[in-house]
């Protein structure tokens, strides 16, 4: 995970040095979506068979930040995504990359890396939940004229781990689960 | 395709790991029971088995322990030879001057020919897959000889849960159910051998194994037959195999040593009954107080037609724990009641042809040789003289010593 986050930042950094050579105009901008995770879970169901079930959580974020070229915006990305059983805030580092030229219909490129706090969520009886790293690459939409908002669509991948202290059960000294939420995300927005 | 690709393969992975205190079954390596036959000075006898005699010996089993070989020359005076050190042993059967007995799990042979330095000859590993000792069950499991033991341990499980905090049950560990030590106390350990001609019968848990007497070096069974199920009793007689299993009595017949052939399957016979067969009648005694119920009684059952076996009639007992027959004249051991003689000629009236009753000897278990019975009772090993059985002889008492 520290590696994609390196790798993320990186990126970061070469296009900000390239986008040196064109007309920077560091105007704010912002890009807020909301949408689902799409994922699915697979688990041993005690001595039984494999269990396998669909999962779905509500997410929602918005991503603030600089157009620091023609092409590229980069900024931080906050958001609260509900999981089941944990309620993260991702904060993430993220970029904006526009793909095509002016036309109303434009593909961007959406990566942003981060951690995903517990700062809302509420445990259970016994349950200690800490947040953990998160990636969330993929690919949009933009639809509408260059210098006004546009209406976005959204498809990315997200990443995001959790881990979690579990009320011990019958001659246990010690439970702890490591969770890797592993979802598509299908989102809306709109972006100035 | 990337939506496809997605939905197809983003899967949540949740794994929960735990410490936890479980009972963990302690396996002993195979070696601690193996390289530890040997002959060692003769010692007193605590928990008698089997008894057989042998030319001039008597060899008595020390359940779990070894056999004790004891010179018999003169029965009046039985000498103390020296104790065969087998570990686990339950039972045993002698051929000349080879002695077999099982081991825990192993089939050994033994060269007796001298009996002070007793020298082991052949070994068949884990032949047998598990037995018991006065209830106490062991079993060849998780890779050794297991004893029904448990020592604490932690372990770490990590097994892959749902991500939404509903409790998975933990594996349950699995105790094997087996029968509780009161439901075998009819017998000390299980019966393992029968010999037949130049051929040993031998059973384990769900085989009847054949070995043949000319080579107990290499002691490779020759044939097997499936049997399914423990066996409780285990006896021959002329090219017959009885089998005792926990709810009836399976004949053999053996007419054909490396096949027997399954031929009938007696019902009336239960794991706890104690049976002798001879001239084509079944005695079975039962005594209440065990697992499997049922009163004190004597019951003759006419097996002349094997396929068929027919009830003949049914005797009042007082608790009768084992019994022999040297026809016409049946010794029945009473426990604390005592040891009865009968006469069995006339299978109507046995009632009424009690020729010798000793209450003074608690007797368990009865062998015969020739014209000497030998008792195992509660307080020792008593030889009697049965040359007149209205009128038997003690011949000697081997006491046992008190645990």
């Amino acid at each position: 995970m520290k590696i994609l986050f390196s790798l993320f930042i990186s990126i970061l950094t070469l296009n900000s040095a390239n986008a040196q050579d064109v007309v920077v105009k560091n105007r704010f901008v912002n890009h807020t979506e909301f949408g689902g995770l799409f994922g699915r879970v697979k688990y041993s169901n005690g001595s039984q068979q494999n269990t396998v079930e669909s999962r779905t959580s509500l997410t929602l974020q918005t991503f603030n930040g600089i157009q620091l070229s023609r092409k590229l915006g980069a900024g931080i990305t906050i958001g609260a995504d509900w999981y089941k059983s944990a309620l993260i805030n991702p904060v993430a580092a993220g970029i904006r990359y526009d793909l095509s030229g002016r036309s109303n219909a434009r593909f961007f490129v959406i990566a942003d890396a981060g951690y995903g706090f517990t700062w809302l969520h509420q445990d259970s009886d016994g349950y200690k939940t800490k947040g953990g790293w998160m990636v969330n690459p993929g690919i949009g939409l933009r639809i509408g004229n260059v210098s006004t908002s546009s209406f976005t669509l959204s498809l990315t991948y997200k990443r995001q781990e959790v881990s979690a202290e579990k009320p011990l059960l019958w001659n246990q000294t010690e439970r702890n689960e490591e969770r890797v939420y592993n979802r598509i995300a299908a989102r809306i927005g709109i972006s100035f | 395709m990337l939506l496809i690709g997605g939905f197809w393969s983003c899967k949540d992975q949740c794994t929960e790991t735990r410490m936890v205190i479980r009972d963990v079954p302690v396996a002993h390596p195979f070696s601690e029971i193996r390289n530890s036959v040997k002959s060692l000075p003769a010692r007193d006898i605590k928990d008698p088995g089997k008894v057989i005699i042998n030319g001039k010996y008597l060899f008595v089993t020390e359940i779990k322990e070894g056999i004790h070989l004891i010179d018999n020359s003169d029965p009046a005076n039985p000498i103390p030879v020296s104790f065969i050190q087998i570990p686990g042993n339950g039972d045993f059967t002698v051929n000349g001057n080879i002695l077999y007995a099982d081991s825990y799990c192993d089939l050994i042979s033994l060269d007796i020919t001298d009996p002070g330095n007793v020298k082991e000859i052949g070994r068949s590993n884990e032949l047998y897959k598990f037995g018991w000792f006065n209830g106490i069950w062991w079993s060849v499991e998780y890779g050794g000889l297991f004893f029904n033991e448990y020592k604490k341990d932690t372990i770490t499980e990590t097994v892959s849960v749902d991500c939404e905090n509903n409790t998975v049950e933990p594996e349950p560990y699995v105790y094997i159910d087996r029968a509780s030590p009161e439901a075998l106390t009819h017998a000390k350990t299980p019966p393992r051998f029968s010999i037949q001609d130049k051929y040993m019968y031998s059973s384990s848990i769900d085989l009847l194994e054949i070995f043949n007497l000319d080579n107990p070096v290499n002691l490779k069974p020759v044939s097997s037959i499936v049997l399914n199920q423990a066996n409780f009793a285990f006896s021959s007689y002329q090219n017959k195999l009885f089998i005792g299993k926990a709810y009836d009595l399976a004949i053999y017949d053996s007419s054909n040593p490396l096949e027997p052939k399954f031929v009938s399957r007696f019902d009336s016979v239960t794991a706890c009954d104690k049976i002798a067969i001879q001239n084509n009648i079944a005695y079975i005694a039962r005594r209440n107080g065990l697992i499997c119920g049922g009163e004190n009684e004597l019951r003759l059952f006419d097996i002349s037609n094997i396929s068929a076996p027919r009830f003949i009639k049914k005797y009042a007992m007082d608790g009768p724990r084992a019994l022999s027959v040297d026809f016409p004249i049946l010794f029945i051991c009473e426990g604390v009641k005592g040891f009865k003689v009968f006469d069995v000629s006339d299978t109507a009236t046995i009632d009424q042809h009690l020729l010798s009753y000793e209450k003074d000897i608690q007797a368990n278990d009865v062998f015969i040789s020739g014209k000497k019975v030998i008792i195992t009772a509660t307080d020792g090993i008593y030889q009697l003289d049965a040359t007149d059985p209205r009128n038997l002889r003690l011949l000697s008492k081997i006491p046992f010593k008190k645990s």
